[in-house]
């Protein structure tokens, strides 16, 4: 059953993202209708960004989920004065992290668990664009999270310097502070060369 | 790819953020234009963070939906009442999930019922701050409020403001809009109010000024004061207000009330030159010349064609023996030559500092610009008395008070005639008359005490001189002033004694007083009040 088969009103169909989050603060059936227009306003960008970020299908399903059930728990909390997509990416964010710190407790209860090595040289020159892009993915998977979703949400979700201040409780100027720290951050990832097991880094 | 790539890489990555500085683009165009490998960097830079074209998966919203029952479960759980809890503001029933406490007394209460309280509802506490039960819960940012104050505190200044302009109709609608049901309509009445409560108080505030400039204007000094009193309660920090009420209490003789006015409003408003001339007014009745100096000279750089500042400045450093005083009080004239005020002030001033042939030709030229110019009657009476016809310079005195109650030089020379003609009687009340109208002037009673005393009425002459000295002692403390001070306390014990007394008085204490004791600003100098 789609969502839109499951008997409420197609809200989600107006977009109408002012009257959904009105919706938000009535009651509890009003607030689910609320939650199923923003999921289906929001399902795919949350989904690509938790993908991209967390770097795993199913773990990014597992955000998606979380992430809409985190909303539907803090909606008394939302400010309607404020814009709605920063704070609703501050979850999904939220919630990715949460999902990777958990990952990552199993990984090393697991023993044996090794994750998948990057490349372990730096670029050459003469490198295709093919091989530039693979190399460049491995530099950005070698960044902090923090810093990979600071990157995601300026350049693939498209949101303005007010935006992403917004979604990190930060002002303008800090965020573009931090862009600048992560460019470098990028380019001295790209150029070095990632350490062979058991070599002094 | 050159050595530099690597800066260049993070120039490339800074210019697909949208955070690349003008002087790096430059740096960044030549070096891609020389370099293959750097420039298929971007591209690739910026497929890698794209999210590409992702579709949920199709049965998310079902995972979710089924996620929400178990958690409605959990938050019935949660809610079970173990201690049945009531909210001290509302009294309306409490679920731990949707219960606050606060910071300070732990008082429990409905999160919206203790915002729209702005505090703590129990008795005797007034805590701002909340907390809530450690509860497991997910990990959800909190949405900062600080944008939107408590409603009580969006409501305060409206009701402030109905209950200051005894505005029952403001009120009621306020207490109207508390009951409005929906969120939308409360915000868009409240905005509403808002501009209403504060179109209304502009346009209170507008006319209490006018009504009180009118009747300051007019000699209504306690009229003024009530108006400009009035405005202050609703709007206390209006500087224009401030410094029209600090005006009427110098001219009612309070100084001490004056200064504290003036003071504030210049502070306020450093821009006002109105401000700072009234302000260099008290301070000179203060007798602190280099304040009033300072304060007219800041009013002559806010507006140098202010007339009466140059008067008033004059008027200080001629009271300093400062030679620049005639140059302020002839700009004035310069500033208006058909000002008769200006030309009396100088006559009046050069009376004692300049040449008296001056002074009467200044004297001359302001009765024939004004006829009805009193300061120019009382500059003709000093050269009678000066030429010894006390009974010319008491009547031309009493034709100038007769023109401007309120002048005290005219007060004052008609009492040292009366004086000088033994009519002490006479010279006593025009004494009294001064020190009711300049109660701050350490001079006037010590005039009036050296009459008494010739009249052989020690106690009350000791009484004067004493409140002179106690004026004193508020003033400057400079050589000066401590030399003066000494001398009246001198007299006074030998008063006391019964000993002849030697006058305190110098013998330019004479000139001192009477400037001291220039005229009142005359209508054309209350433009700006």
């Amino acid at each position: 059953m789609t969502e839109l088969e499951s008997g409420a009103p197609p809200l989600a169909a107006d977009k109408d993202e002012r009257a959904l989050l009105v919706l938000a603060r009535g009651d509890e059936s009003e607030r689910e209708r609320a939650l199923q227009g923003l999921h289906a306003l929001y399902k795919d960008e949350v989904f690509a960004f938790s993908k991209k970020l967390v770097r795993d299908p199913a773990l990014a399903e597992d955000v998606l989920q979380e992430s809409f059930l985190s909303l539907y728990a803090s909606f008394d909390r939302y400010d309607p004065e404020r814009p709605f997509r920063p704070w609703l990416f501050q979850i999904v964010r939220n919630a990715a992290f949460g999902a990777l710190r958990a990952r990552r407790k199993n990984e090393k209860l697991a023993a044996g668990a090794e994750a998948k090595e990057p490349s372990r040289e730096g670029v050459l020159p003469g490198v295709s664009a093919l091989e530039m892009i693979e190399r460049t993915q491995a530099a950005l998977d070698r960044l902090p999270e923090e810093t990979r979703a600071l990157l995601l949400q300026r350049h693939g979700l498209g949101m303005n310097l007010a935006q992403v201040a917004e979604s990190f409780s930060v002002t303008e100027r800090t965020v573009r502070n931090r862009l600048r720290t992560a460019a470098d951050q990028f380019a001295r990832a790209l150029f070095s060369k990632v350490p062979e097991e058991g070599e002094a880094p | 790819m050159s050595s530099d790539c690597s800066e260049i890489a993070s120039l490339v990555a800074s210019r697909s953020l949208g955070v690349l500085d003008e002087g790096e683009r430059d740096a960044l165009e030549r070096h891609l234009g020389d370099c293959a490998s750097c420039g298929s960097l971007a591209p690739a830079f910026e497929k890698s963070l794209s999210l590409g074209a992702e579709r949920a998966p199709a049965d998310s919203w079902e995972k979710i939906r089924s996620g929400l029952a178990s958690l409605s479960t959990k938050r019935e759980e949660d809610d079970a009442p173990l201690v049945r809890l009531s909210c001290t503001y509302c009294h309306g029933e409490l679920v731990r999930s949707s219960a606050v406490y606060c910071a300070a007394c732990l008082a429990p209460c409905h999160e919206p019922c203790f915002f729209e309280h702005g505090r703590c509802a129990a008795p005797g506490c007034s805590e701002t701050r909340i907390v809530r039960a450690c509860v497991p819960a997910p990990l959800v940012p909190a949405m900062p409020r600080v944008d939107r104050p408590s409603r009580a505190k969006r409501l305060a200044p409206i009701l402030v403001i109905g209950l200051g302009l005894g505005s029952a109709a403001l009120v009621a609608e306020l207490i109207r809009s508390m009951e409005v049901a929906s969120q939308a309509d409360r915000d868009r009445l409240e905005a509403e109010l808002t501009a209403r409560a504060e179109r209304d108080l502009k346009k209170k505030l507008a006319d209490l000024l006018e009504a009180g400039r009118a009747k300051l204007a007019k000699g209504d000094l306690d009229g003024a004061l009530d108006d400009f009193t009035q405005a202050l309660g609703l709007d206390p920090r209006n500087a224009l207000t401030l410094a029209s009420r600090g005006e009427t209490y110098r001219r009612k003789g309070m100084v001490d009330e004056a200064l504290d006015d003036l003071v504030r409003a210049t502070a306020l408003d450093a821009s006002s030159a109105a401000a700072w001339l009234s302000l260099g007014s008290a301070r000179q009745d203060r007798q602190d010349y280099e304040g009033s100096i300072e304060a007219s000279t800041r009013a002559i750089e806010l507006d140098p064609t202010l007339v009466a500042a140059w008067i008033r400045r004059g008027a200080a450093r001629a009271l300093r023996g400062d030679p620049a005083a005639q140059n302020d009080l002839t700009r004035a004239i310069q500033l208006d030559p058909t000002d008769a005020t200006a030309w009396s002030h100088r006559a009046y001033i050069t009376f004692f500092t300049g040449d008296p042939q001056n002074a009467q030709d200044d004297a001359e030229k302001a009765l024939e610009l004004d006829p009805g110019n009193a300061l120019a009657r009382v500059v003709r009476a000093l050269f009678a008395q000066k030429r010894g016809d006390f009974d010319g310079a008491e009547r031309l005195c009493s034709m100038a008070i007769e023109l401007d109650p309120r002048l005290y030089p005219a007060w004052f020379v008609r009492a040292s005639a009366r004086q000088a003609k033994k009519d002490l009687d006479g010279a006593i009340a025009d004494y009294s008359r001064l020190i009711e109208l300049r109660p701050s002037v350490s001079h006037l009673w010590i005039h009036r005490a050296l009459v008494r005393r010739e009249k052989g009425d020690s106690p009350s002459a000791i009484a004067d001189l004493t409140r002179a000295l106690a004026l004193m002692a508020k003033t400057t403390t400079d050589a000066r002033a401590l030399l003066e001070k000494d001398r009246l306390a001198a007299a006074i014990k030998a008063l006391e004694r019964g000993d002849p007394v030697e006058t305190p008085l110098k013998k330019d204490d004479d000139l001192k007083g009477l400037i001291e004791i220039e005229p009142a600003p005359g209508p054309g100098r209350d433009r700006q009040h």
